[in-house]
């Protein structure tokens, strides 16, 4: 009966019912099976909204959204590209540095294809990069920033591990930079073979100009990870920080947000973070149904039956999380999946920051990959190009991303370096 | 005027009202949270004092924003799902599936609803404050609430595929969430 139930939730997940529906009715489900008092779904989820770090998510949420619906992306293109335009494959790695800054700040993927997209496409094609690549190299971009502080995965993974949230923003730096460099390096090489040359009217006062235009901007990570590592502020208060100046920077500053659009900016971030908030609490009670009956335990058990070694463990740990990329989302996955696996990968000694950036380096690949990964529905959208086209796209790109994963995953000490 | 028509003016007052209504409420909760955020810090930094229930103050406001949004995001189909088979199905089956997804959730949300009705009572029983002289029971009334509004909205768009069904119209509601 219960296994028949199971298998109608799965079926309707599937079918699009909402995800937070779907895991409430797994948990009502268990708790009325075990004859324990519905009411603790709620109990559970009111538990939820005593952390705060929840209030964290919203407002860095807040501030993304507000930051997408301005010009920010312009101004950080047109520095980055007075920066490194010289550089044959510049463009190219201006546009991989501008998504990964756009991504960190923005949270998940989508706005990034959506925001930079558009300024980045003509570029690179103006620059005789092929079509194919600029394609590839975007969509898989979008979502490039994931381990870059304070994106708003790492916070979730730090919420449902309890997980020091400073420990997790430190160790995404050097796998973060690493997938960076791989893909800069490809980029180069790339613009060296079409011949490429780099723009030689760069000049040290379109630099400075650019600078200048964009002084704002590059102060925002200053505020943010500044407010953070200098224990000025927790990291609730440095997001309502970082909601404000960017707040001030778009209303004030630039005016390029109007009071009256504010609106739809806050129903875009509640809905998302109310949606994300609200599936985490049901997984919340559900979970606590799971480690009631031991599962975790009794999986592990079956699992190191077979697999004894952590290596092993942590390559089929790979292949089965970038299954769950290409289906689910990232919040979605995260607070489904870690809880689950959290105590099998304590079992094969590995650290749970380390885990974490597994787990949403994989999250991260996932996206771009087929055939479901969103980044290639939403570039597929933005620039209207047919999904078949973007899969062959993505594919030199998607090579390098999973050759990076296996030095993250395999390489603990590129995460822990800083702990 | 004829009676349909007065019905359906009525229908679209009433609707325009509870849509101000929900944005001016959530975006009041979403700006408090900002800044009593930094009112905090302020109060903090440079007058060395702070608001002690601050802390609970804000949580609750974040669990209100969050249900209040959740409810909105269903009434504009804006929720996070896999969505895997509507991609490969079409036609009937589609719209089969798509009805299934609504009756089920409005059903499960009216469960949760009762459900968090009933913690609501418990906790009123109780009597525990949750800071100054503001019982936990009266905030936690959203749970129900929430919920009560999500079943209604899935209930609508039940009934609307249904009858966009029955005339064979398609129906273009928007699905799928947009990513910040």
């Amino acid at each position: 009966m219960m296994f028949l139930a199971a298998m109608g939730l799965i079926l309707l997940a599937f079918c699009g019912a909402p995800l937070f529906i779907v895991i409430s009715a797994a948990a009502l489900l268990a708790f009325y099976s075990l004859g324990v008092d519905l009411s603790i779904v709620t109990i559970e989820m009111y538990r939820l909204a005593a952390n705060p770090l929840l209030i964290a998510l919203m407002l860095f949420a807040f501030a993304g959204y507000i930051l997408a619906e301005g010009n920010s992306s312009s101004r950080l293109v047109r520095l980055s590209r007075a920066l490194l335009g010289r550089l044959p494959g510049g463009f190219a790695v201006v546009s991989l540095l501008c998504c990964a800054f756009f991504t960190a700040l923005t949270g998940a993927s989508g706005v990034t294809i959506v925001a930079l997209g558009g300024i980045l496409l003509p570029a690179l094609l103006k620059e005789k990069y092929s079509e194919n690549f600029s394609l590839g190299l975007l969509t898989t971009s979008g979502s490039l920033g994931l381990l870059f502080p304070p994106s708003l995965p790492l916070i979730i993974y730090g919420v449902v591990t309890s997980t020091s949230i400073g420990d997790l923003f430190l160790a995404g730096i050097l796998p973060g930079m690493l997938m960076i460099t791989v893909l800069s390096l490809y980029s180069i090489c790339k613009g060296y073979k079409l011949g490429l040359r780099g723009d030689s009217h760069v000049s040290l006062q379109e630099v400075s100009r650019a600078a200048w235009e964009a002084r704002w901007e590059i102060m925002l990570p200053v505020v943010v990870l500044g407010g953070i590592f200098s224990g000025f502020f927790v990291l609730s208060e440095a997001a309502a920080v970082t909601a404000l100046y960017v707040l001030f920077m778009e209303v004030v500053i630039h005016r390029e947000l109007k009071i009256k659009d504010l609106a739809s900016t806050v129903m875009k971030t509640v809905m998302m973070v109310g949606g994300i908030i609200l599936i985490l609490g049901a997984s919340l009670a559900f979970n606590a149904f799971l480690i009631d009956q031991q599962v975790p335990g009794r999986v592990l058990e079956l699992i190191q039956e077979h697999v004894t070694n952590k290596f092993v463990f942590l390559l089929l740990l790979n292949l089965f999380l970038l299954a769950v990329g290409c289906v689910l989302d990232v919040f979605s996955a995260l607070v489904i999946v870690v809880p689950l696996i959290l105590p099998m990968a304590a079992g094969y000694d590995i650290h749970p920051v380390h885990l974490g950036m597994v787990f949403l380096t994989n999250l991260q690949i996932g996206y771009s990959t087929p055939p479901i990964g969103m980044n290639l529905f939403i570039a597929g959208l933005r620039f209207e190009k047919p999904v078949l086209q973007l899969y062959r796209a993505s594919l030199p790109f998607l090579f390098l991303l999973l050759f990076c994963l296996a030095l993250i995953t395999f390489i603990p000490r590129l995460s822990l370096f800083w702990l | 005027m004829t009676m349909g028509a007065r019905a359906e003016s009525v229908w679209r007052i009433l609707t325009a009202t509870v849509d101000g209504l929900e944005k001016t409420i959530l975006m009041a909760l979403l700006l408090f949270l900002l800044g009593f955020a930094l009112l905090q810090i302020v109060l903090r930094n440079f007058f060395a004092m702070g608001i002690v229930w601050g802390d609970t103050l804000l949580r609750h406001v974040l669990l209100w924003s969050s249900l209040l949004g959740m409810a909105r995001a269903v009434g504009e189909r804006k929720y996070i799902a896999i969505d895997l088979f509507p991609l490969l199905l079409s036609g009937r089956w589609k719209k089969a599936s798509e009805l299934a997804c609504d009756f089920f959730s409005c059903l499960v949300a009216g469960v949760l609803c009762v459900v968090s009705w009933n913690f609501v009572q418990s906790e009123r029983l109780v009597g525990a404050m949750a800071f100054l002289d503001v019982p936990v029971w009266w905030l936690v009334t959203v749970f129900p609430f929430a919920f009560a509004v999500m079943a209604l909205r899935f209930a609508c768009h039940f009934m609307n595929s249904l009858l966009a069904g029955s005339r064979n119209e398609p129906s273009n509601e928007p699905s799928g969430i947009e990513f910040p």
